[in-house]
């Protein structure tokens, strides 16, 4: 298999699959591809009927992955101006990534998602979705905007706006949190969510918050 | 005229006239002209599109076509912009050479250009109990004379021999030679013989340049 990244603005991700190789992704990133590609559909189940039911209605997280089986070229785009990147995961390796990042991942590759609580408050932030993805294999993610970087030591923190996030290790811990702006009553109405994240383990952050960019544009996330 | 592509993110078109010259160009995605630059109204009639064609588009509901354009008449610079993240294409279109454009992608062209907008592709999706048809409008645009263009995100070009087929998404479609053919299959991936989730996709078959785009 073959992975290419073209185009700089809105990136198209281009892969060439031999006879046999299979990749998956969510619906609708299909750009372009060879009509040689077969597909097929694989249904998320894990965690039973109860956490599927709460995964696809109420979190938004497709039901089915659509899967290209080579030989063939078939590309793919998350339709959003941002950087795409490609991660060879090793075996037993876990990262996650945020919601609705991910491009593809190669067949071998175990999915599974989960849910990042939020703090509850009312009207705030309920909490959001991610992709848990274990090697072996490979996966590729676009990040909205420009993609940040960072390796975190054990017990090191950062807070972090919850769309700015876009990939961490399994290994690095995430707590929602109310930040307020200054003291009293006031100060904590006037309150904003973010993010506490702990090490250790690789961060990577984006410079434009999906769903911020849906908005304005009318479009896809 | 003279085009010239001004910014690369979200690109603005300047465009240089001499006297006497003409563009014609939707008038809401002008950014700014020179005093010296006058603008007049040209019906699509008055560029042999016959009303009932337009009827017939506008009746098909998705059809944001105008009943007019705006013909801006040098000496002076126009400057639009599509006020998207894209590429900016200028073509020289020979005599009698021709393009199909995805609608809503055109910024201008020459006054000798002919234009007419058509329904490319239409399919019929089921919502709720309710069948409905859905429609891909294009505008296709014959030489001698030159058209300028934006794709939203990056465009991606391919020559297809005689023949030759490739699929693509309906929104990553932007353009084709009219010698290429465009039909409507449905991607329909399977899973034990039944059929879910499907959607439209374009079969577009060769000869002729055809390209598609990165964004939405």
């Amino acid at each position: 298999m073959q992975i290419n990244v073209q185009g700089e603005l809105i990136p198209v991700t281009l892969v060439q699959l031999n006879p046999g190789e299979e990749i998956f992704c969510e619906g609708g990133l299909m750009v372009y591809s060879d009509p040689s590609i077969q597909t097929s559909i694989r249904p998320l189940t894990q965690g039973g009927l109860g956490r599927t039911i709460r995964r696809s209605l109420v979190g938004g997280i497709p039901f089915w992955m659509h899967v290209f089986h080579g030989p063939g070229y078939v590309a793919f785009s998350r339709f959003g101006p941002g950087e795409v990147r490609t991660l060879q995961l090793a075996p037993g390796q876990t990262v996650d990534i945020a919601e609705h990042s991910l491009i593809l991942a190669t067949n071998s590759v175990q999915y599974d998602t989960f849910y990042v609580a939020g703090t509850g408050r009312i009207g705030r932030m309920v909490g959001f979705w991610m992709d848990r993805l274990t090697g072996p294999g490979t996966i590729v993610y676009h990040g909205h905007g420009n993609i940040l970087g960072f390796d975190l030591k054990p017990g090191e923190a950062m807070q972090i706006d919850h769309g700015g996030l876009l990939r961490k290790d399994a290994t690095v811990q995430l707590q929602a949190f109310n930040q307020p702006l200054g003291q009293g009553l006031l100060g904590h109405a006037m309150s904003f969510e973010a993010l506490n994240v702990v090490g250790p383990g690789r961060l990577e952050l984006q410079t434009v918050d999906p769903t911020h960019a849906a908005a304005d544009s009318g479009g896809k996330g | 005229m003279k085009a010239d592509t001004v910014g690369t993110v979200t690109p603005a078109v300047l465009v240089q006239l001499s006297p006497g010259e003409k563009i014609l160009a939707a008038h809401e995605i002008m950014l700014h002209m020179d005093g010296a630059v006058q603008v007049h109204r040209k019906t699509l009639k008055h560029l042999g599109v016959s009303t009932a064609h337009l009827m017939a588009l506008r009746s098909r509901g998705d059809s944001d076509e105008n009943y007019f354009f705006a013909e801006f008449e040098g000496p002076g610079n126009v400057t639009f912009s599509r006020d998207k993240a894209g590429e900016v294409r200028i073509l020289q279109l020979a005599p009698g050479q021709g393009i199909r454009l995805r609608s809503g992608h055109l910024i201008c062209f020459d006054e000798t250009v002919r234009y007419n907008p058509f329904v490319l592709a239409q399919w019929v999706v089921q919502k709720g109990n309710d069948q409905e048809t859905e429609y891909l409008f294009a505008d296709e645009l014959t030489g001698p004379g030159t058209i300028v263009f934006q794709s939203f995100g990056n465009i991606l070009s391919f020559n297809l021999q005689p023949g030759e087929a490739m699929r693509t998404s309906v929104e990553a479609y932007l353009s084709s030679a009219p010698t290429a053919t465009v039909n409507v299959s449905w991607f329909a991936p399977m899973m034990g013989g039944m059929n879910v989730s499907a959607q439209p996709v374009l079969h577009l078959i060769g000869p002729g340049p055809v390209m598609v785009h990165s964004g939405v």
